[in-house]
């Protein structure tokens, strides 16, 4: 598993050295695993992949909100993608991984395993399908085919963005009464 | 006597004839020396020097003054008459008796007739553009050099336009040489009107500030060193205020001028460079004695100073926000006017003008009119002339400035030259011994150091070091050494207290002036060092708190004397070190503060109740309390009601405490206690089930374990704790935020915290022990937690959040009612 982490942020270094180049040939997502599903990321949005780490939880925040962790001196929050997407927990094990996203800050998302970096040109991408109102589609970018497997491409910047961290600010009346 | 002074001639002529022989264009603190010893040589008698000579040293401090402020095209060939001049005054000096240290060298140039108005003449085609001066009216019969001197500042330069690229540097050099005609023509200016005060004085007309994009960075870097050079200014004013004979108080207010002249020289700033010029010569007349130092003359050099703060500040403005409009222009035109009118003797500084009658009196009008002077200001000058220990009389003054005209023009003439040698030090004397850095760069060697702690803090712990000597030995000597450097990149954001305290003498002299109030201000502790960020943020609540002592704590002179005490109060401000805090304490020794009737204020003002039994501190304490004004009347320095609300607000966001004793009738100091720096607490880390959290050590009184008769329970929702007869609610901290179940008090721990409105026991599993820790703030995201104020990383390398007991008593007191006892957080687990 390290290793495979590893070459993964080797590529992710390499693909900052030689900037964006990879215009035309079509963009490189990284690829993940969540709850059985194939997911993928634009890797210019990545800036790194960690193991989980000790992460400390913090109050009054939604439930994806996993908490916080010590990036080397940096405390940077994490979500775990599972519940950002309403999907039953899973006890993190030797496959769970942070990727660190930048989305204007660094934030960190936990998924069940990481697998690798595709170049999926344009026109292997689809349209996202409409699934009716019980599937937000807002933060998909789209479809990509990769060898015949479908990945979700994620808007990270929107999955990360839409939805309020701090959950209940105990003065609004609102929230609270939700909570109750 | 006079062998001194020949043996001093000799000092300065071998200094310069050592310099002379290695000394280039570039090499600006040779030059600068050069310039201070032809000062110097100029400034002897004639025993040291014969009166040609001493003329020609004068027009080599004007020259170098222009060599190194990059005026003269044709540096070389300027150097070399530089050095010509130094052999040839090692010349003319031997002839008048002083063994010439450097005559062997006179032989090596041309001008072996060793005549200094020969020189003079060579002077002349060094500055071939030069028009001839000699329509310029009144200067009697020059002299050959006089006619130089002329020239000189006659030089005009049409050509040059100063906004050309300055990245190359043949045009750069003419910006400059465009900017210090600007200066020099100023001079002649004055040139003409010493000779002639009946002339019509020639009008300032201020320029537009226009900043070239190219320049912005060093524009930049020159008004922040510029705010540095005011603050100079204004202490130094101020030591010279206390004691105007002392040459040296005054010199020490040459160097900050004449180093903003420089640069903004530079920088192709003409306006600042005319105004401080302005004020340098002004400065040189009450250096040399032929004027005096008054109240009026310290004032006018306050106004230079807030106008070049204006304009500063403007320039700054400009810079952060470059919408390409022009710079908000303060009054310099009429402040230059009115400058070079005290310069020429015309008028008086403001602060002189007599009480009744006489021309003088429309003089302070006059300034009014003019803009230069706000009506207060002449106000003041009137009413401070007759409470001046010393008024000078009417007449004595009227006398000076009768007799004047015909002294002047050689005196002003003389004083000019030497006006320009005073400065000379600052030309390149002063080596800066510090570097500017970003402080996000400090403050990520800072946070990379906390990290090589924690990490070295793990190496240590490892149970291979424990097994190893040696390596336990290594890793010793590497804990030390990583502990040494996490204290120097600590040390590297403390900035002494000093200049904060100087800006305070200021205030103080404004206040006690604008209250009436004669009021000695003495400083201790200016080598104190603190965080930047304290630094810039603790200037607000000082301006108040002193504020406040001179003008509510000084009583009235008459009221000083009737209570047995000096005629003039006194303030003092002092910093120190305290058990790990800084500690900035004012004192005046006025009228105290009385608890009564602060009592009885606060009972009106509905800030305590009427039953309320308060002690001294408080009382005291009241005064923090928003809308609380002691003051009976409303003085308009202070007294407004807003202010010690604020004050404690920002020393509490500054982590620190502010504390009041007082004695009626005695006098009363505020200690304001802060930490060393922003950005490490001394924290106590908890333990709530798995979590640990940190509370800042200040915030709390102690830490007990309650017993069961101690603790009440209201309506089975709320708990307060019985502390030696005090209630004090409890708040569990893992059910508020909803990380465990509510517990038995007794069961557990209890911190006892301040806050603003009180204390609140929170209740804890377990007290885990002391740990300073850096403050790493959480981001926007977070910004509307309740409690948590941020996080910082705790010596296993995780994340501890940082407790905020105000927040937490918000939360605690908005999570009752709605939620029956159960927190909301609770319900979402």
């Amino acid at each position: 598993m390290q290793d495979a982490l590893d070459s993964i942020n080797q590529q992710l270094s390499e693909r900052q050295a030689d900037g964006t180049s990879s215009a035309d040939a079509g963009t490189k997502y990284l690829t993940f695993l969540l709850a059985g599903e194939d997911y993928g990321v634009d890797i210019l949005k990545v800036r790194e992949i960690i193991g989980v780490l000790d992460i400390t939880r913090v109050p009054q925040t939604s439930d994806f909100v996993g908490g916080l962790i010590n990036l080397r001196g940096r405390v940077i929050p994490v979500i775990d993608l599972r519940s950002r997407f309403e999907m039953p927990a899973a006890p993190f094990n030797d496959e769970t991984c942070i990727i660190v996203v930048d989305v204007g800050e660094l934030i960190g998302v936990i998924v069940d395993t990481v697998h690798e970096v595709h170049e999926i040109p344009e026109s292997q991408i689809e349209r996202p399908p409409v699934l009716g109102g019980q599937v937000d589609m807002s933060y998909i970018l789209g479809m990509g085919m990769v060898d015949g497997n479908v990945k979700i491409l994620l808007d990270i910047d929107k999955v990360l963005n839409s939805k309020d961290m701090v959950q209940c600010p105990n003065s609004d009346a609102k929230l609270i009464a939700e909570a109750v | 006597m006079s062998e001194n002074v020949t043996d001093s001639a000799k000092t300065y002529l071998s200094e310069l004839g050592d310099l002379s022989k290695t000394v280039d264009r570039d090499d600006l603190p040779g030059l600068a020396k050069m310039h201070e010893l032809f000062g110097s040589l100029a400034g002897l008698d004639t025993a040291g020097l014969s009166a040609e000579g001493q003329e020609l040293a004068r027009e080599m401090v004007q020259m170098l003054e222009a060599l190194i402020l990059g005026e003269i095209d044709d540096a070389s060939n300027a150097v070399q008459q530089v050095q010509d001049a130094v052999n040839n005054l090692a010349l003319t000096a031997g002839e008048s008796g002083v063994a010439a240290a450097t005559t062997e060298d006179a032989g090596a140039t041309d001008n072996g007739a060793g005549d200094a108005e020969s020189v003079a003449e060579q002077l002349d085609k060094v500055f071939d553009d030069v028009e001839p001066a000699a329509e310029q009216g009144g200067l009697g019969e020059p002299s050959d050099l006089m006619q130089l001197q002329a020239d000189l500042v006659e030089e005009p330069q049409a050509a040059a336009d100063p906004f050309e690229d300055p990245a190359d540097s043949e045009e750069f050099a003419e910006t400059c040489e465009a900017v210090d005609d600007a200066a020099l023509q100023t001079e002649s200016v004055e040139n003409a009107e010493t000779s002639d005060n009946a002339e019509p004085q020639e009008q300032y007309v201020s320029e537009p500030l226009i900043i070239n994009s190219d320049e912005i960075e060093m524009v930049a870097g020159f008004v922040e060193e510029a705010g540095e050079h005011l603050d100079a200014i204004e202490a130094a004013v101020l030591e010279v205020e206390r004691q105007p004979s002392d040459p040296e108080a005054i010199d020490s207010l040459f160097r900050p001028f004449h180093t903003i002249k420089g640069a903004a020289g530079f920088l192709n700033l003409r306006d600042i460079v005319s105004l401080t010029h302005e004020a340098e010569t002004l400065l040189d007349q009450a250096r040399k004695g032929s004027r005096q130092v008054t109240p009026g003359l310290i004032d006018l050099v306050f106004e230079v100073v807030d106008i070049l703060k204006i304009q500063f500040e403007g320039i700054r403005g400009h810079l952060a926000n470059p919408t390409g409009d022009a710079i908000p222009q303060p009054p310099i035109e009429s402040m230059i006017a009115n400058l070079r009118d005290v310069v020429s003797g015309r008028i008086e500084p403001v602060g002189s003008t007599p009480v009744a009658g006489g021309p003088e009196k429309k003089l302070g009008e006059n300034m009014v009119e003019q803009g230069a002077v706000p009506q207060e200001a002449v106000d003041f000058a009137v009413e401070d002339q007759s409470r001046s220990e010393s008024p000078k009389k009417v007449g004595e003054k009227l006398m000076d400035m009768g007799v004047a005209s015909a002294k002047q023009v050689s005196q002003g003439l003389r004083s000019q030259s030497a006006g320009a040698n005073a400065p000379a030090k600052s030309g390149g004397g002063a080596v800066e011994q510090s570097v500017r850095i970003d402080t996000a760069k400090l403050d990520a060697l800072v946070d990379m150091v906390g990290e090589l702690v924690i990490a070295q803090t793990q190496v240590s712990a490892s149970p291979h070091v424990a097994n190893d000597p040696k390596l336990a030995k290594d890793v010793n000597r590497s804990t030390k050494i990583v502990r040494d450097v996490q204290d120097a990149a600590m040390a590297m954001r403390m900035i002494p207290i000093g200049p904060t305290f100087q800006k305070m003498a200021r205030l103080v002299r404004d206040v006690a002036r604008k209250v009436g109030k004669n009021v000695e201000l003495t400083i201790a502790g200016e080598d104190t060092e603190l965080d930047k960020n304290v630094i810039q943020q603790i200037g607000d609540p000082l301006v108040h708190m002193v504020r406040n002592a001179v003008d509510h704590g000084i009583e009235p002179a008459d009221v000083r004397l009737e209570a047995g005490k000096t005629a003039s109060g006194n303030v003092s401000l002092s910093a120190f070190h305290s058990g790990g805090n800084i500690v900035i304490e004012i004192t005046d020794d006025g009228k105290g503060l009385n608890p009564e009737s602060l009592i009885k204020k606060g009972i009106e003002k509905g800030i305590i109740s009427e039953g309320d039994q308060l002690t001294d501190e408080q009382a005291f304490d009241l005064i923090f309390a928003p809308g609380f004004s002691t003051a009976e009347q409303v003085t308009g320095v202070s007294g407004r009601g807003v202010g010690m609300d604020v004050v404690r607000r920002n020393i509490e966001n500054l982590k620190g405490k502010c504390e009041i004793t007082s004695t009626p009738g005695k006098g009363s100091t505020f200690s304001i206690r802060l930490p060393l720096t922003l950005a490490i607490i001394d924290g106590m880390v908890l333990r709530v089930g798995t979590e640990r959290f940190i509370i800042q050590t200040v915030t709390v009184e102690n830490a007990l374990r309650p017993t069961n008769d101690q603790i009440t329970s209201i309506q089975r929702k709320g708990l307060v704790l019985n502390a030696r007869g005090r209630l004090i609610p409890l708040v569990p901290l893992g059910p508020l935020f909803g990380f465990s179940q509510e517990v038995d008090p007794c069961d557990a721990i209890v911190v006892i915290a301040q806050h603003e409105c009180g204390e609140i026991g929170i209740v804890v599993d377990e007290l885990i022990g002391q740990q300073q820790v850096v403050i790493k703030p959480l981001g926007e995201r977070f910004q509307k937690l309740r409690g948590i104020s941020g996080a910082a990383i705790l010596g296993d390398g995780k994340v501890g959040l940082i407790l905020d007991v105000s927040g937490i008593v918000a939360a605690h007191q908005n999570m009752r009612p709605c939620n029956e006892g159960q927190p909301v957080g609770a319900g979402s687990e």
